[in-house]
């Protein structure tokens, strides 16, 4: 089974930001909670957490692209 | 402090007890045999002295006040009088152990502490010092009219620094500060003495601010704060000892500076405020002394001393200097004594009896210590009657020529009142010294902001595509890049406010700055409106330059005083002696309701003595920034938070990277037109451009635009031209309709422009309530719909549209909404 890992709502006012780092690669094994990656805003830099458990399968921005409120960013291959 | 102070569960949650120690109260055992031995008789027979001029001082000030004459010379003084007679001691046992370079504040009753420090300062400068200091700036005002007729420089600075002090008590031109401070504001910076203050506690903050700046800047003279018993229930002095105290200070790396703040709250404990009594009537705490407790694990080092004996005055100071250069101030003491005099000349001492003044004047400390200087064969009774009465001949000459309207005329206000609005600012810049590296962390390049700044188009549309907020300069950027520049090239510049380190200030202004700036030099406040504003005061007045934030507009209540009596006050009433280079960084919220979204733009306006700058495009938000960082005057830089995401389409160049200034008052053109105008306030711009296209695109309507960019000053040449020419005007704001700074521009361009209108102005403004939620702001504040409204009110028609809004003032008066 395969799930997406999406934006947060960040709640800048046009949610305007930048995925701009990715601290994982295709293949890798993330759990809830770890650190994938970092967003770049005008007010702030957030690190952005997985949500899910599972196989990283596509990465689906690539660094430095914009990117939306609640845009997909990550598929992950859900263990069963 | 960058996740640097661990908050560990296991240790939060453990059970224990908080240990508070002891206080010591009335510690101090010496002999006046042993402070003799320590002091010498010069020193003591100079205490003597001072606090005989400091009586006869405040005796004079009560015969005047009481009888309309001194020594048989009549004489009518209109002020006020708070006088100190019994509290002697406590001034000259303070002043017997300060340097003439450390720093006082007085209190509300401040005459004796300004005699005290001024007479020592004399006493200890050089010859040389001393005759640059009644030479100065400062002095030149007074020296001009008053020749002392003394020969030694000492006499002859005792005679200025008498007349001065008297003058300006009087409110005569040739006072410190022009008469323009007057009884309860006179001070003295030559000899260090700081502002005192009208305003009960006042003077905690701007001393805590005057520490600060000693601090940052390495110095080491320490600052004395004196504040009455009674100020210990105002919420600015209590946030005046916390900042002063901050966790941080302790924790800094730097060794010149680490440690709290170096101040003493010195309260002159006189046991009432007017009439009130802190203990055991208006406080709970029983001992004043006990609040030390409740800032820091040293309890401030919190001592109650006698005020009534300058030796356990002296020996305290002593040991809290001693404190200060260990690092471990401030310090706290609770000086115990009383006054015979009531709180002012017209005071009936309806609150407390004959019985205990009386036994008060049993302890009477020129007594006691004139008993000791007789019992010890210092001097005898002879020598202390010729001391009295040479003190009597002293005072009266500094009076006598102090009511000589020749010698002390008063500023010529009848005929030219504008004296005092030209001091109110002094239009002076202190230009940012490309050559000059302050100190920082890193090198600027270095850092992934500016990085990422230098890599964004400096104009918001390229090919009729707007760009977003991360690849185009914004309003947000457009604000931080002069403060970068002055932050690498002034080292007298301090920034702070709630959350300015790590997060960058609430909404991200200052990102990266954390990286650069040293924690002195940009730091976490309190939660502390009051001591963030009061203490940029403090710090601006000492020499340096403070960019402060308030993190809403809503917050301006909190340092109301700060704001409106200390901060926009100060240089009128310094006589023009002192500049205030304060940027006040506020931002107007959206979307957060009736306490975090309200324009109180015209409300900083009313208040006099404060320049108000409300950019509305990123443009003009980099050069307004630099020239309030440029500024000797204080400035308050209002920011609407609605514009903080905003890429630069109003100006076609974009946003230069270089530093620019834009010059503070003067409005400008956004959009040509002939048919009406519309002027903006503040974020309004957008909507009034928004507007205006519509009126062009549905009517061919051509408006012209004009935003104020500057509420003070504000130079209105441009719009009245502009409504010669379209003849109708809008004006619009987000401040609420009572009391609108528009209301004045109005009334200047139907003076200005009477014959040229075809119909009366309009005004869109917020109602006279409260900011309803987010989902209903637009309910609230002006709309482009509104503003379109406005337009047809003109006389303009516009085929097709339904008039929206009507507003019945006549009502709206009625019901006072």
């Amino acid at each position: 089974m395969e799930e997406q890992i999406s934006t947060p709502i960040i709640g800048s006012e046009d949610g305007q930001a930048v995925l701009s780092t990715w601290s994982i690669s295709v293949g890798d094994k993330i759990s809830v909670g770890q650190i994938i990656g970092s967003i770049e805003t005008n007010k702030a830099v957030l690190e952005l957490e997985s949500t899910k458990n599972g196989i990283v399968k596509e990465l689906l921005v690539a660094a430095g692209s914009e990117i939306a409120d609640l845009q997909p960013l990550v598929t992950v291959s859900i263990e069963s | 402090m960058v996740k640097a102070l661990a908050v560990d569960p296991t240790e939060v949650r453990k059970r224990k007890t908080i240990d508070l120690g002891q206080i010591p109260v009335n510690a101090f055992s010496k002999s006046f045999n042993e402070s003799l031995t320590d002091l010498g008789n010069e020193k003591i027979i100079f205490s003597f002295k001072t606090m005989l001029i400091i009586r006869e001082f405040e005796l004079m000030l009560e015969e005047i006040k009481k009888q309309g004459k001194y020594q048989e010379v009549a004489f009518k003084y209109a002020g006020p009088a708070h006088l100190s007679i019994g509290q002697e001691a406590s001034a000259v046992g303070q002043a017997l152990a300060l340097d003439s370079a450390d720093i006082i504040l007085g209190s509300h009753r401040s005459h004796g502490e300004t005699l005290a420090k001024g007479l020592f300062a004399i006493e200890k400068l050089s010859e040389q010092e001393l005759s640059t200091k009644i030479n100065s700036i400062e002095t030149k005002h007074i020296v001009e009219k008053f020749k002392s007729t003394k020969t030694s420089i000492k006499d002859q600075a005792i005679d200025i620094f008498l007349f001065g002090l008297i003058s300006e008590i009087f409110g005569k031109q040739t006072g410190f500060n022009k008469g323009l401070g007057g009884s309860m504001h006179a001070f003295f910076t030559p000899f260090g003495i700081y502002p005192n203050n009208a305003i009960v506690g006042g003077s905690a903050p701007i001393a805590t601010g005057i520490a600060l700046y000693n601090r940052v800047q390495r110095k080491d003279n320490i600052v004395i704060a004196n504040i009455g018993d009674a100020s210990s229930a105002c919420g600015p002095v209590w946030e005046s000892m916390n900042f002063a105290a901050m966790g941080q200070f302790k924790n800094d790396k730097d060794k010149k500076i680490k440690g709290g703040l170096p101040i003493i709250y010195f309260f002159v404990n006189n046991f009432y405020g007017m009439g009130g009594q802190p203990i055991g009537e208006t406080m709970g705490y029983e001992n004043l002394a006990r609040v030390g407790a409740g800032i820091n694990p040293d309890k401030l080092h919190a001592e109650v001393i006698d005020g009534n004996n300058i030796f356990a005055v002296h020996d305290a100071i002593n040991r809290a200097k001693e404190i200060i250069a260990s690092g471990k101030g401030p310090v706290l003491l609770d000086c115990q004594t009383y006054r015979f005099s009531g709180h002012s000349p017209s005071d009936a001492s309806s609150y407390r009896t004959k019985e205990e003044i009386d036994a008060w004047k049993d302890v009477d400390p020129i007594h006691i210590l004139e008993n000791n200087i007789l019992e010890n064969k210092l001097m005898n009774i002879s020598e202390i009657e010729k001391m009295q009465k040479d003190i009597k001949a002293l005072t009266f000459n500094a009076f006598k020529n102090a009511i000589d309207d020749e010698i002390a005329p008063r500023l010529p206000l009848h005929t030219n009142p504008e004296i005092v609005g030209e001091l109110t600012f002094n239009n002076t810049t202190k230009e940012i010294d490309f050559n000059f590296e302050a100190e920082t962390l890193t090198d600027p390049s270095q850092i992934q902001r500016i990085q990422s700044l230098s890599n964004k188009s400096r104009l918001g549309k390229v090919q009729d595509e707007l760009l977003s907020g991360t690849k185009a300069i914004t309003f947000r950027d457009a604000i931080f890049e002069p403060i970068l520049e002055h932050a690498i090239h002034d080292d007298s510049l301090v920034i702070y406010g709630e959350e300015n380190r790590d997060w960058g200030g609430a909404f991200g202004v200052y990102r990266g700055l954390t990286e650069l700036l040293p924690n002195h030099r940009l730091f976490n406040s309190p939660i502390a409106e009051a001591a963030i504003v009061g203490t940029a005061v403090g710090y601006a007045m000492a020499g340096g330059r403070a960019l402060v934030e308030l993190m809403y507009a809503d917050f301006i209540g909190r340092a109301g005083d700060e704001i409106f009596n200390q901060l926009a006050k100060w240089q009128a009433m310094s006589g023009g002696i002192l500049k205030l280079p304060v940027t006040l960084r506020i931002s107007v919220g959206s979307k957060y309701g009736a306490q975090h979204s309200q324009d109180w733009s015209s409300l900083l306006t009313h208040i006099p003595g404060l320049k108000v700058i409300y950019p509305a495009t990123a443009y003009d938000a980099k050069g307004l920034m630099a020239s309030a960082l440029e500024s000797n005057d204080p400035v308050v830089f209002v920011e609407n938070q609605r514009l903080y995401d905003n890429v630069e389409t109003i100006n076609s160049l974009g946003i230069p990277r270089d530093y620019y200034k834009i010059e503070i008052g003067k409005p400008a053109l956004v959009l040509e037109g002939k048919d009406i105008t519309i002027f903006s306030v503040g974020a309004c711009l957008n909507r009034a451009l928004a507007a205006a296209e519509i009126l062009k695109s549905k009517w061919n309507i051509s408006a012209e635009i004009i935003d104020a960019r500057s509420l003070v000053p504000f130079d209105p040449d441009l719009l009245i031209k502009s409504v010669a020419k379209t003849k109708k005007l809008v004006c619009i704001s987000d401040a609420c309709e009572r009391g609108n700074w528009l209301h004045g521009v109005i009334n200047l361009i139907y003076e200005k422009n009477g014959n040229d209108l075809k119909t009366k102005i309009s005004s869109v403004m917020a109602p006279n309530w409260i900011t309803p939620a987010a989902e209903q702001e637009w309910n609230y504040f002006p709309s482009v719909e509104n503003i379109l409204d406005a337009v047809m009110d003109q006389g303009i028609k516009l085929v097709g549209r339904e008039h929206s809004s009507t507003v019945d003032v006549v009502k709206n008066f009625k019901n006072g909404i």
